[in-house]
């Protein structure tokens, strides 16, 4: 409990004490802090595992409940949200006719111009494009950056996890796309 | 915007992207964006070559480093004066040797240009107006939108007149709401057009992003507002532009910029405002910036803000008498009274403002909006001496 007490007085060093006299002075003495309480916060990995959607060990089920994987340090900490995909394709206004490319008046967003992969497949291509590009980075991959997750680009990512002291199994895990430094879509 | 000259080859159209580091591109790639990459090494050029041959289409490269430029087979952009940062989204117009900066989220102000085309003609305009369809501005905008990277919590939208964009305003504002769902828009517009009753309803019914309308007025009666926008019934048409925001609950900023005729009249166009247009929350009353229209109606123009203190001083006193915020915006703390200056603003953007000889030892400096920078061409809102007190 006293533990407990000493990290409510933190916060509340920092608020207007609010007391049922105007002027009383503040009731609660604030303690000193001394700095083994104030223990440093590990920074987040750039991928927790409930971001990781592709990783091929776990079955695909809802994303809902974000749970067992929370840091034990600090509280209440909760994974962000991944921003949401622009999927919606408001009504198009007629194009006008024009002779550069590239240069329509319509206002409203075109849908992406990627490849005719499915729209559940589009954001796989994604990562899969974005760990391409960074193996090739490294001089590790040098197959055809596609987007598609072929024997060429599982060695690359088996030699990554190797020269990383990774589990070797040519997956994007999610160890393996923090290393990589590539968010999970 | 800045402009940067360049030089560039294997550029055919002119095309928004974004800046990334070499590092980054694996991180940030998407296939619905472009990408300049800043590549300082021919031996990151090489590999983004590899790249490129092996199916990653579409990249392009900015790079200040003479060999990278001359070896590339990749368009490039050779940077030689100018600063570019990671993550500024910019316009390569191949045909001018430019780039453009058109965001970057280091600015303390962000703003997107829709078009040159206006339907009024103040004597003051610092941004002349061309008729010309230049609707390629509204996929430029979009693009823009595409492009940022970390979503700001404000942006202005100006022109030209945006509501010459009819509806498609609207489906702008949609657009920026689901790349940005917590963005909030700064709309300068004179608003005439909002009194077409069904244009109103068109852009302004369940509009959910957050919209701040600045509208200029200029004079309590009809002849007066319109003598400085010079076109006729500009005042009426404004009026009922206002009443129809209210009656869609829109914020409202009134926009006055200090020029002679409006400054003889101030204190009864406030008087004016508070009584009639109750509902807007700030009044702004702008030093008028010394470029384009302004340098033509100098005489008109040209004020020493120290002047008229006593003027300002009296309107700000009316607005706040009816819970009216007045803001003061482009002027320096010193042409100011003491008992004015908490309701100045650093208003001038990043890229167009600086300071005078005078403001080196001035201890308000960091809290003042300075100058424009092209006031040596033009003139300074009153003589600039520094604070001491």
């Amino acid at each position: 409990m006293k533990r407990f007490t000493k990290v409510l007085t933190v916060f509340m060093s920092a608020l207007p004490i609010f007391t049922a006299k105007a002027n009383a002075s503040p009731s609660i003495a604030l303690e000193t802090l001394d700095s083994d309480s104030l223990k440093p916060v590990s920074l987040r990995a750039l991928n927790t595992e409930a971001d990781n959607k592709y990783a091929a060990h776990r079955s695909h089920s809802s994303h809902s409940s974000h749970r067992s994987h929370r840091s034990s340090s600090g509280g209440g900490y909760t994974a962000p949200k991944s921003a949401p995909s622009p999927n919606y394709t408001p009504p198009t206004p007629s194009r006008n006719q024009s002779t550069d490319p590239g240069r329509s008046a319509t206002v409203s967003p075109s849908s992406s111009s990627s490849s005719g992969a499915s729209p559940t497949g589009d954001k796989l291509t994604i990562q899969v494009m974005r760990v391409q590009i960074a193996l090739s980075s490294k001089s590790l991959f040098f197959g055809t950056v596609d987007g598609v997750l072929g024997p060429d680009t599982r060695n690359a990512i088996q030699t990554f996890q190797a020269s990383k002291g990774l589990k070797v199994n040519g997956r994007m895990t999610t160890e393996t796309l923090n290393a990589l430094g590539v968010p999970a879509q | 915007m800045r402009r940067i000259e360049v030089q560039l080859k294997g550029f055919e159209f002119r095309r928004v992207y974004r800046i990334v580091t070499f590092n980054n591109l694996a991180a940030e790639w998407q296939n619905n964006l472009y990408f300049l990459v800043l590549v300082e090494d021919v031996h990151n050029l090489t590999l983004l070559t590899k790249m490129n041959s092996s199916g990653l289409s579409d990249l392009f490269i900015v790079t200040s480093n003479r060999e990278v430029y001359s070896t590339s087979i990749l368009p490039i952009i050779l940077l030689e004066d100018g600063e570019i940062s990671e993550h500024d989204v910019v316009a390569v117009s191949p045909h001018k040797n430019e780039v453009q900066v058109l965001f970057r989220s280091s600015d303390l102000h962000h703003t997107v240009f829709l078009t040159n085309r206006c339907n009024s003609n103040c004597l003051m305009c610092s941004q002349p107006p061309t008729p010309q369809d230049d609707s390629w501005l509204i996929t430029e905008a979009i693009e823009v939108a595409k492009h940022i990277k970390l979503s700001p919590a404000l942006i202005g939208f100006t022109g030209g007149e945006p509501l010459l964009l009819g509806k498609q305003l609207r489906e702008l504002f949609n657009t920026y709401r689901m790349y940005h769902p917590n963005i909030e828009i700064d709309l300068l517009t004179n608003g005439r057009l909002l009194s077409d009753r069904d244009l109103a309803v068109k852009i302004l019914k369940g509009l959910e992003i957050k919209v701040n309308w600045m509208v200029p007025l200029y004079g309590h009666a009809d002849f007066l507002h319109d003598f400085v926008v010079q076109a006729p019934g500009a005042f009426e048409q404004t009026l009922n532009g206002l009443l129809n925001l209210q009656e869609f609950g829109q914020p409202i900023q009134l926009r006055i910029v200090l020029i002679e005729p409006v400054l003889e009249i101030l204190p009864k166009l406030c008087d004016f405002i508070s009584r009639n247009l109750p509902f807007v929350r700030e009044v702004a009353l702008m030093g008028c910036e010394p470029i384009g229209f302004a340098l033509a109606n100098r005489d008109i123009c040209e004020v020493n803000i120290q002047d008229w203190s006593p003027v300002l001083e009296e309107a700000a006193l009316i607005l706040l008498n009816s819970r009216i915020e007045p803001v003061l915006m482009n002027i320096p703390l010193c042409s100011i009274s003491s008992t004015l200056r908490k309701y100045a603003h650093k208003s001038i953007s990043d890229w167009k403002q600086t300071y005078a000889e005078e403001c080196k030892s001035c201890i308000v400096k960091t809290d003042c909006s300075g100058l424009f920078s092209w006031y040596e061409k033009g003139w300074k809102p009153s003589a600039i001496s520094r604070v001491t007190e």
